[in-house]
C-alpha cells in the first residue's frame, strides 16, 4: 500500500490500541516475593504497533537462542490471585507475552481449588495483536482483539468464539505446587513464531531453571 | 497439518504460486509455497522465501499458522504446502497487511492430503449397479451420462435434461458446462447452485440497468455513509469490513446496518455513531420505500441526476422489454406511487417494519439531505442475503430506487454492490436465451394479460417429472433448494425405480429407460466429495477443484479478475469439470469442445468478450501483441489482477475501478445497462406480496416464530471442506439455532438442548402445503454485554448444515415474474427433544461483541 496509507493505518492502529496500554495488573504484589520470577510488563514490547516502526527490525539471527524443552516456571501464588485479576508474564521466551487470570467459573484445564485459574498466550492467533488489554475474566472472554476483533472463550481452552482466528488461543499448561502456580507448557503455536522455543531469548527464569 | 507447536519455514528455493482465496466474494490475494519435505528455510530474511525475519511481526501478513500448512503427496514424494494471504495486493492490504478471514486462513487444511481429513474425496467414476455405487472406468461413465441424456431427450425433448451448476467455480468450467447444456442439448431447464432458474438475483436492479457489483472496495473508505443491508458484513465479508469499511468509518463515515438481528455489524455501527435499523423479517421493501417517501416529501431527491440519467418517457421504458413494461416507472410515476401508498408513510411503515418513524426519517436525512452548500452525501449501498432471498423484486427494486433517487452512484465514495457470497465465475457458453425462449414451460402473465415465457424453475420440474435426467455439478440441491424435505422425498422416489444389474451399456440403457417410463429420473452427480445429493446418484463423476491441475480465472466483488494457479494433482482419477463436460459433449457429437486445456477455453472466451461489464478482450489483444496467451498475461498480474471491464487506452491495458461512471468506460455500453444507457425506477407495490407475507408469517397460535437462516463466520456454504477441518468445525459440531431467552423460556429449552424446528404447513405455491423439520442445538446467551443477537419471536440458524437442513422449512414461494425463492422467510415451532451431548462442550458466549 502507498506510504501515506501506511501512516494512516498506523495512526489509527495506535488510536485503536491506546487503551491496551493501561493493562489491568491487579495482583502484582504476588510477584514481589520472588524477584527472580517477576513477570515483566511487556506491553511496550508486545504492542503490535511496535511492528509498524519506520526502522526495519533487526535480524534476530545473531541473537537467536533456543530452548530444548518447555521450562517449569513459577508465575504466581493461588492465595494472592483473586477472581477477575489479570497478570501478564512472559513464557517461555522473552516477548512471548501471556496472561494468567482467575475466571470464577470452572474452566477446561483450569487449576486451583475451583479449577478456574487459566493462562493463555496473549498474541491473537489471527494476526499477532495482543489481547491482554481486552481480557474480561467475568465473562470468561479475551477479546474482541483490538485489531480484527476475534474473541476467545477462556473457559473452553481459548476456543475461538467469533472472528477471523483459525486456531484457539494457546493455553499455557499450569501446575499448582505448594500453593504456587507454575507454567509448564504451551498448547499451540504462538503467533509469528515457527516454533515456540526458537528465535528468541529464553526468559531469565527459564535460563536459570 | 503441522504439529501443534511448530510449522516449517519455506526455503528460498520453494515454488511460489499466485492465487486468490477459494471461498468468499471478497477474493483476497493468496500465495502458495511448495517445497519438498526435508528441506527447510531459516528464520533470517535471507534464509526463507518470505524474505522476513522470524518471529513475524504482528499485522505484517507473514505469520504462518498451523492451519496454513499441510503436507501433500505426489508421485510418492511429500511436499510441504503453505497457503497464506499475500501482502501485496489492494484487496487485503489496506488497514493491515496480508489480512485473512477464518475461512481463507485455513485453506491448506482443505487440500487433498494424507495429513488432512480429505480421504473421502471422490477418486473414481461410479455407477449405481444393483443398488450400490461401484467404480467404473471413465469411458463407461461418460457413455452412461450420454445415454441418460439421449433417453431423456427421446422422451421429453431437450426439456428432459436438467442441469444444476455452480455460478462461481471458474469461467472455464461454467463456459464448458453451459455449452453442453444450452448448445449440445438445448434444454431450458438450467438452475444455478443457489436458485432454480437462470434469473437475475436482484431483478429490481438488473432490469433497471444497475449492475450488482458496481463499486470499488476502496469506495467504502471514501464514503460519508456505508449502508449495509443484511449479510452480517463482519462475519461474512470479513476483509471488506476489516480492510475497507473500517477505514471509512475511522475517517468519519457513518455505518448503518439494516438487519432483523443485532449482530456484530449492528453493534459496531451503533458504537461508531451509526444506526442499526432492526426491522421485522421480510419488510425491507416497506422500510426502504418509506425512506424514499421521506426524501421525496422533503424534496431531497437528486433532480439533476434523475433528469440526466433516468428514463423519462413511458414509451422508452415499454420498449425496453416486458419486465420493464410491467414494473418500470418514470420518475413521475414512481414519485406518485410512493406518495400515494399510505403504507409508506413513516408512521405506518413503523407498524409494519418495527422501525420507529423518527429513525426512518433520520436515515432518510442521512443519505438524502444536501448540506448547506448543496453538497450531497456520498453513500455506498451494500446488500446481500436478507435483502436477497426475501421478496426478490420488491426488495431489490426498493434499494435500487434509493440509489437512483439520491444519485449515489459512479463517483468515488458512492456506489452500490452486493456484499456478495461466493466469487463470480459464470460465463454462458451456449444460447441460453434461445433454449429458454423456445422450450421453457413456465410463463408469467403480465397485468396486460400477456403470457411471457420465463426461465423455468427447474427444481419444480424435478418434482413434477419434466426432467428425466438431472446432472448436478458442484452443489447440493437437496439441501440448498427451497422446501428441501419435499424435494428429497421426490428425488428419492424418482430415483428408486429399476436399476441396472451390470455395467453393460445395454443393461444400463434398459433399466434407465424403464425407470423413466415409470415416471422416474436418472441422477448424475459431478462432485469433489460425496454430499447429500450423492446419496441418490446413479452416476458419480469425480472432479478436481481449486489448486488442482488447471489454471483458472474468476473475479471478486469489485470485478477483479485473477488467475487461480494449479499447483498440485487431484486425487485418484478425478478430472477437471471442463474436461468432463468436454468428454460428454464429444460423446454426444459436439465437434467444438475438444479443448486441450483450461487455458484454451479461457482464450476462446477472451477472444470474443469485447463488451459489457466483464469485457476482457483487451487482455487477449494485449497478450497477442506481446506474443502471449491471455492466461499468461493475467498470470503476470499476480494477486492484483485487473478490474473488469478491461480496455486499451493509448495501447495500454487498464481496468475499471467502478462502473456507472458518467464518462462510461464499459466497452459497448452506456452509463447504465439499458438500451439507452439510462437507468429505470422500478415499481415497489407491497400489494403484490402482502397476502403471501401474511401466510408466511409465524402463526403465534401454533407457537411459531420466524426461523430465518444465513451464513456465519466460520462455516462456508454446505461445509464441503469445513466438516473436514477439525479446528474449524469444532465450534459448531452440529447446526445451531440462536434463540432469544424469552422464547427459550417459553419453549422450555436452555443453551445446549437439542431442539427440533417443525412446520407442518410449509407454503407451496405449486400445490398443497407440505411438512418440514430439522434439528439444531439451542444457542441461548443470558445477559450478553451488547444485547441479544435475535429479538423475541425471531430465531436464526445456519442455512446448509449437513443433515440438519434449514431449507427443509423454507417456503416454496418464488416470484411469479422471476422465480427466485424466498429462502429467508421461513417459520416454525421449536420443540425440545432433549439434552445434547454438546451441551458442556459448546461455547454459548455472545457472538455480537463489537469494539466500544
Amino acid at each position: 500500500m502507498p506510504d501515506d496509507d501506511i501512516d494512516r493505518a498506523r495512526r489509527r492502529f495506535l488510536q485503536t490500541t491506546g487503551a491496551g496500554a493501561t493493562l489491568i495488573l491487579a495482583g502484582c504484589s504476588a510477584f514481589d516475593s520472588d524477584s527472580d520470577e517477576t513477570p515483566t510488563d511487556t506491553q511496550e514490547e508486545t504492542n503490535p504497533s511496535e511492528s509498524e516502526t519506520d526502522d526495519p527490525p533487526e535480524s534476530p539471527s545473531g541473537q537467536v537462542e533456543q530452548l530444548d524443552a518447555y521450562p517449569r516456571v513459577k508465575i504466581a501464588s493461588v492465595s494472592e490471585l483473586s477472581t477477575g485479576d489479570v497478570i501478564e508474564f512472559e513464557y517461555p521466551l522473552q516477548e512471548q507475552s501471556n496472561f494468567l487470570t482467575r475466571l470464577g467459573e470452572q474452566a477446561w484445564d483450569g487449576v486451583g481449588p475451583d479449577g478456574d485459574i487459566v493462562a493463555f498466550n496473549a498474541m491473537c492467533t489471527h494476526a499477532g495483536c495482543s489481547v491482554s488489554g481486552s481480557v474480561e475474566p467475568e465473562d470468561s472472554r479475551a477479546g474482541p482483539c483490538p485489531c480484527h476483533y476475534t474473541s476467545f472463550d477462556l473457559s473452553k481452552g481459548g476456543l475461538v468464539n467469533m472472528g477471523q482466528a483459525t486456531s484457539d488461543l494457546p493455553q499455557i499448561d499450569l501446575e499448582v505446587d505448594g500453593g504456587d502456580i507454575y507454567a509448564t507448557y504451551v498448547e499451540g503455536l504462538v503467533w509469528g513464531y515457527h516454533n515456540n522455543l526458537r528465535t528468541g531469548t529464553p526468559i531469565e527464569a527459564a535460563q536459570s531453571n | 497439518m503441522s504439529h501443534d507447536n511448530d510449522v516449517p519455514i519455506p526455503p528460498t528455493s520453494a515454488e511460489r504460486h499466485s492465487t486468490a482465496c477459494r471461498y468468499c466474494i471478497v477474493g483476497c490475494g493468496y500465495e502458495v509455497f511448495k517445497w519438498p519435505v526435508g528441506e527447510e528455510g531459516g528464520p533470517s530474511a535471507d534464509q526463507n522465501a518470505f524474505g522476513i525475519d522470524f518471529p513475524a511481526q504482528a499485522l505484517g501478513g507473514n505469520g504462518i499458522t498451523t492451519e496454513m500448512h499441510t503436507v501433500i503427496e505426489e508421485n510418492g514424494e511429500e511436499y510441504n504446502v503453505i497457503v497464506k494471504p499475500d501482502d501485496d495486493n489492494p484487496v487485503n492490504n489496506q488497514w493491515s497487511s496480508g489480512d485473512h478471514s477464518v475461512r481463507g486462513g485455513s485453506i491448506a487444511q482443505t487440500l487433498y492430503s494424507p495429513e488432512n481429513d480429505t480421504e473421502d474425496r471422490l477418486k473414481y467414476p461410479q455407477i449405481r449397479i444393483g443398488g450400490t455405487l461401484q467404480p467404473v472406468d471413465w469411458e463407461t461413465a461418460i457413455e452412461a451420462v450420454a445415454k441418460a441424456n439421449e433417453l431423456a431427450m427421446d422422451r421429453n425433448g431437450p426439456n428432459g435434461v436438467g442441469q444444476k451448476l455452480y455460478f462461481y467455480q471458474f469461467v472455464e468450467n461454467t463456459y464448458a458446462g453451459t455449452k453442453l447444456h444450452f448448445d449440445v442439448i438445448g434444454s431450458p431447464n438450467w438452475g444455478g447452485h443457489n436458485r432454480p432458474a437462470l434469473t437475475p438475483e436482484n431483478p429490481g436492479m438488473r432490469n433497471a440497468g444497475l449492475w450488482q457489483f458496481a463499486y470499488d472496495y476502496e469506495d467504502t473508505q471514501k464514503a460519508d455513509n456505508v449502508v449495509m443491508v443484511g449479510a452480517e458484513f463482519y462475519e461474512n465479508k470479513s476483509i471488506i469490513f476489516q480492510e475497507h469499511i473500517q477505514l471509512g468509518v475511522q475517517d468519519g463515515a457513518t455505518p448503518v446496518h439494516i438487519d432483523p438481528r443485532q449482530t456484530f455489524t449492528s453493534n459496531y455501527s451503533q458504537n461508531n455513531d451509526g444506526m442499526h435499523l432492526q426491522l421485522e423479517v421480510g419488510t425491507d421493501a416497506v422500510l426502504l420505500s418509506s425512506v424514499a417517501r421521506h426524501i421525496l416529501e422533503q424534496g431531497w431527491e437528486n433532480t439533476e441526476f434523475i433528469e440526466e440519467w433516468t428514463m423519462r418517457e413511458r414509451s422508452t421504458i415499454d420498449d425496453e422489454g416486458w419486465y420493464q413494461k410491467e414494473f418500470g416507472q418514470t420518475f413521475e410515476e414512481y414519485q406518485e406511487a410512493i406518495l400515494d401508498e399510505p403504507r409508506y408513510k413513516p408512521e405506518n411503515a413503523a407498524e409494519i417494519t418495527g422501525i420507529p418513524a423518527e429513525d426512518i426519517r433520520s436515515f432518510a436525512e442521512l443519505i438524502g439531505k444536501p448540506d448547506e452548500n448543496g453538497e450531497r452525501p456520498n453513500t455506498v449501498f451494500l446488500w446481500e442475503k436478507g435483502l436477497i432471498w426475501g421478496f426478490s423484486h420488491e426488495n431489490s427494486a426498493a434499494l435500487g430506487n434509493l440509489v437512483l433517487l439520491t444519485g449515489s452512484v459512479g463517483r468515488p465514495g458512492a456506489g452500490l454492490s452486493r456484499g456478495g457470497g461466493h466469487q463470480e465465475g459464470f460465463w454462458v457458453g451456449g444460447p441460453a436465451g434461445e433454449a429458454i425462449g423456445e422450450h421453457s414451460t413456465q410463463t408469467f402473465t403480465t397485468s396486460d394479460g400477456e403470457e411471457v415465457t420465463i426461465a423455468p424453475d427447474t427444481d419444480e420440474r424435478v418434482r413434477n417429472g419434466e426432467i428425466l435426467h438431472w446432472h448436478v455439478i458442484g452443489c447440493d440441491p437437496v439441501r440448498g433448494s427451497y422446501n428441501t424435505q419435499q424435494l428429497r422425498n421426490a428425488v428419492r422416489e424418482r430415483t428408486s425405480g429399476p436399476q441396472p444389474q451390470s455395467a453393460d451399456a445395454e443393461e444400463i440403457a434398459r433399466a434407465w429407460a424403464e425407470r423413466m417410463d415409470q415416471g422416474g429420473m436418472v441422477l448424475t452427480n459431478q462432485e469433489i466429495y460425496p454430499r447429500t445429493t450423492t446419496e441418490f446418484a446413479d452416476i458419480v463423476l469425480p472432479a478436481t477443484t481449486w489448486g488442482e491441475e488447471s489454471d483458472y480465472h474468476r473475479w471478486n466483488g469489485e470485478r477483479r479478475l485473477r488467475q487461480y494457479s494449479g499447483f498440485m494433482e487431484g486425487p485418484g482419477e478425478a478430472k477437471p469439470d471442463w474436461e468432463i463436460f468436454s468428454m460428454i459433449g464429444q460423446e454426444m457429437g459436439a465437434t467444438d469442445m475438444d479443448w486441450g486445456s483450461a487455458d484454451e477455453i479461457f482464450e476462446e472466451i477472451a477472444s470474443e468478450a469485447d463488451h459489457g461489464v466483464h469485457a476482457l478482450k483487451a487482455i487477449h489483444d494485449k497478450a497477442q501483441e506481446e506474443g502471449k496467451t491471455t492466461a499468461e498475461k493475467v498470470s503476470e498480474m499476480d494477486t492484483t489482477g485487473i478490474q473488469l471491464p478491461a480496455r486499451l487506452e493509448d495501447g495500454e491495458l487498464v481496468g475499471t475501478d467502478r462502473v456507472h461512471q458518467p464518462d462510461e468506460k464499459v466497452p459497448g455500453s452506456g452509463r447504465f445497462f439499458t438500451s439507452t444507457g439510462d437507468a429505470i425506477f422500478m415499481q415497489v407495490d407491497w400489494n403484490r406480496v402482502e397476502d403471501v407475507y401474511e401466510e408466511l408469517k409465524p402463526d403465534p397460535s401454533n407457537d411459531e416464530i420466524w426461523v430465518t437462516n444465513g451464513r456465519v463466520n466460520r462455516l462456508w456454504q454446505n461445509l464441503y471442506s469445513h466438516t473436514r477441518d477439525p479446528q474449524i468445525i469444532k465450534r459448531f459440531k452440529q447446526n445451531f439455532i440462536e434463540l432469544n431467552p424469552a422464547d427459550a423460556d417459553r419453549i422450555g429449552v436452555e443453551a445446549g438442548d437439542l431442539v427440533e424446528i417443525r412446520n407442518d404447513d410449509v407454503y407451496n405455491m405449486y400445490g398443497e402445503n407440505t411438512e418440514g423439520s430439522f434439528t439444531a442445538i439451542a444457542y441461548v446467551t443470558e445477559d450478553p454485554p451488547q444485547g441479544q443477537i435475535v429479538p423475541e419471536g425471531t430465531a436464526f440458524t445456519y442455512w446448509l448444515y449437513p443433515g440438519q437442513v434449514a431449507n427443509d422449512i423454507a417456503p416454496a414461494y418464488l416470484d411469479p415474474a422471476n422465480p427466485n425463492p424466498s429462502y429467508k422467510l421461513a417459520a416454525g415451532e421449536v420443540v425440545r427433544l432433549g439434552e445434547s451431548e454438546l451441551k458442556e462442550e459448546m461455547s454459548f458466549q455472545a457472538r455480537n461483541i463489537a469494539p466500544e
